[in-house]
């Protein structure tokens, strides 16, 4: 529910709540001075009317005044009493006060009832509902166009701020930038949230740059190591043991090497960093980045098939959409199977690399997410499908993958 | 021939020297950006290996100067910044070469003999060891004068093997040497057994020795003895 739509729903119950209160405390008070008045009237008439019996005027107005000659005396209580009477005139029992008094004259006894109707106390509630449900409807109708106004004038702000949060990523390394409200609350959220956005820019720059330095400063560290054990190969001296043992310190040297390599790339895709651009002949790249993989493949037994009909050009950067080709060829290979088949098919604007695989056990959405790779294939790094991900973002090409009939397919469109 | 090496990292500037010590160079190392200067415009080189990232300058000042003092030494780039970020930019200054750091040390020593050759021995590039001769101009190998037909990586693996004889190669540094420097991405490497039984029967098949031998699975290497 929106806040306003809250707030008012709150104002209306109060409202009603008060509406009703008022309406009974009023129609009590009013009712009460009114049947008073009326009281009092009919006690001035009922006197004025024995007075006129005893000056000898008979008065006969039915249902108002009755006057009937009776056998006993009764003792004359002259209070006020309650009746209904039924009216011809409004075809229906109305209400009436009335006294009834006990009168004699000449040796006769008579009794005589004055009354007094009580219309208008109905038309007091009817008209006391009426200016009030009258009342509570325009405020109902004022509340809800005020609404309208301040949403639009208060809100609108307020939607637009929260449009800018919505889309505002950090990596822009600018802070979030919410506009100026006259309003109190908005706009110390507002510089609250302008201060974190600021601060979390510094941060992730701060985190970037140090991420960017580590990873430089590892490449020079695995230099030197890699350069060490190079060294130690070269000694005669060396057991079958004490290599076996290098070449292990070798081989996970170079997976490292490859992860910082990965990461740096990855870091600077992510960074949008610039990139220099040329023309590039994919048909031309791909047929050469595929020839690379013919003795990996052939020693594994998988076939490589390259149906390439397009002469697509793009503009884009070669080592990276060499980058783009080698991953995606490397990973057709290493997650094949013996026997297996790697297909590379070029048309339109659009390539297909297809490769026959088992179907991996994590969800499909996730290959493209970094170290989501297979853990049981010990030389995948799992990086390399993610650098993929972010080379297409970077050049907005469509990447999808699907698995179909016992192959991995991969589709890029490069429109 | 007379290398100097212009690189900040003191470790691996030893390395350098210690893995090239057999070739006959005469090779000085400096640290940084003002003795590489200072060294430049005193003596002659013959090729210069020039670290980017110099803590007092950029290696690409270094570059340019060389081009303007030494037009014929030679320059190799080495760099942890990789192709995507400034290999245009040290090649299109005029260097002959461009390694990422980290490299391998045969691949270093590999590219040294190649521009040395390119830039010093002209018209002549003939490697001659024992009955092998390889012609590097025309990508030819002959044995007992005798041209054996030996294919593109076959050829690169000659050359590398060669150029780091009585070194042991690793299967990652000739896998990168001759198929790129992608192919780290491979894994599995047994594949350069083939070629290697392949290049090492084409040679003896034409009455060469069998000078190429294997150690333990780690790699190869290239010996007379």
């Amino acid at each position: 529910m929106k806040l306003i739509n809250k707030i008012s729903r709150y104002y209306l119950i109060n409202a009603g709540i008060i509406f009703i209160v008022a309406f009974v405390g009023i129609y009590i008070t009013l009712n009460w001075i009114l049947t008073d008045e009326i009281d009092e009237r009919l006690k001035i008439k009922n006197d004025e009317i024995i007075k006129r019996f005893y000056a000898g005027e008979i008065i006969n107005n039915s249902p108002y005044v009755e006057l009937s000659q009776i056998d006993s005396v009764f003792k004359s209580r002259g209070y006020i009493t309650d009746t209904s009477i039924y009216l011809k005139s409004e075809k229906e029992n109305e209400p009436f006060h009335q006294i009834i008094s006990f009168l004699a004259k000449n040796g006769n006894n008579y009794k005589l009832t004055v009354r007094t109707s009580l219309i208008e106390k109905d038309d007091l509630f009817i008209t006391l509902l009426v200016i009030f449900s009258i009342t509570f409807a325009a405020f109902t109708l004022i509340l809800f166009f005020f609404n309208r106004k301040s949403t639009r004038e208060i809100f609108i702000p307020f939607y637009t701020d929260l449009e800018k949060l919505k889309n505002y990523s950090v990596k822009s390394g600018l802070p979030v930038n919410l506009t100026y409200s006259k309003i109190d609350e908005f706009n110390e959220l507002n510089s609250v949230l302008n201060t974190l956005s600021e601060k979390a820019v510094h941060e992730y720059r701060a985190l970037k740059e140090f991420s960017e330095d580590l990873s430089h400063e590892l490449q020079t560290i695995v230099s030197v190591i890699k350069s060490k054990l190079e060294l130690l190969l070269q000694n005669s001296d060396l057991d079958k043991v004490d290599i076996n043992n290098l070449q292990t310190a070798y081989q996970n040297l170079s997976k490292l090497d490859n992860i910082n390599r990965s990461l740096i790339l990855l870091a600077k895709l992510e960074n949008k960093d610039f990139f220099n651009s040329d023309e590039i002949n994919l048909p031309d790249v791909i047929r050469r980045i595929s020839t690379n993989f013919i003795d990996i493949a052939e020693s594994k037994r998988i076939n490589i098939i390259t149906k390439l009909n397009s002469e697509i050009r793009i503009n884009s950067n070669l080592s990276l959409i060499e980058t783009l080709i080698n991953n995606l060829l490397s990973n057709s290979i290493k997650h094949n199977i013996e026997n297996g088949t790697v297909e590379i098919i070029l048309s339109g604007n659009s390539l297909l690399i297809q490769n026959t695989g088992e179907l991996f056990k994590r969800n499909t959405n996730d290959i493209f997410n970094r170290f989501s790779g297979s853990k049981n294939k010990s030389d995948s790094i799992g990086l390399g499908l993610a650098i993929v991900k972010k080379i297409c973002e970077l050049y907005r090409f469509r990447i999808d993958y699907k698995y179909e009939k016992d192959f991995h397919k991969i589709f890029i469109n490069f429109d | 021939m007379k290398l100097l090496i212009i690189e900040d990292e003191i470790d691996l500037a030893k390395s350098i020297v210690e893995f090239t010590a057999k070739e006959n160079h005469i090779i000085e190392v400096v640290y940084n950006f003002k003795e590489a200067k200072e060294k430049i415009n005193l003596q002659e080189y013959d090729c210069a290996l020039v670290d980017l990232m110099l803590p007092d300058g950029s290696g690409l000042n270094i570059i340019s100067e060389l081009k303007k003092v030494q037009p014929k030494c030679g320059i190799i780039v080495i760099s942890a910044k990789n192709s995507i970020d400034d290999k245009i930019d040290g090649l299109n200054l005029g260097a002959d070469d461009y390694l990422t750091k980290p490299f391998h040390l045969a691949e270093l020593n590999a590219r040294i003999k190649s521009v040395i050759r390119r830039r010093f021995f002209e018209g002549s590039n003939t490697i001659n060891v024992n009955e092998i001769q390889i012609e590097t101009e025309k990508r030819e190998v002959f044995v007992n004068k005798t041209k054996i037909e030996l294919t593109h990586r076959e050829y690169d693996i000659l050359l590398f093997l060669i150029s780091n004889s009585d070194k042991v190669l690793t299967k990652e540094s000739i896998i990168e040497h001759a198929w790129g420097e992608n192919s780290n991405a491979f894994g599995n490497l047994d594949f350069v057994y083939t070629h290697i039984k392949n290049l090492r029967k084409k040679i003896t098949d034409a009455g060469g020795g069998d000078y190429i031998h294997s150690l333990y699975g780690v790699g190869y290497k290239f010996s007379l003895k």
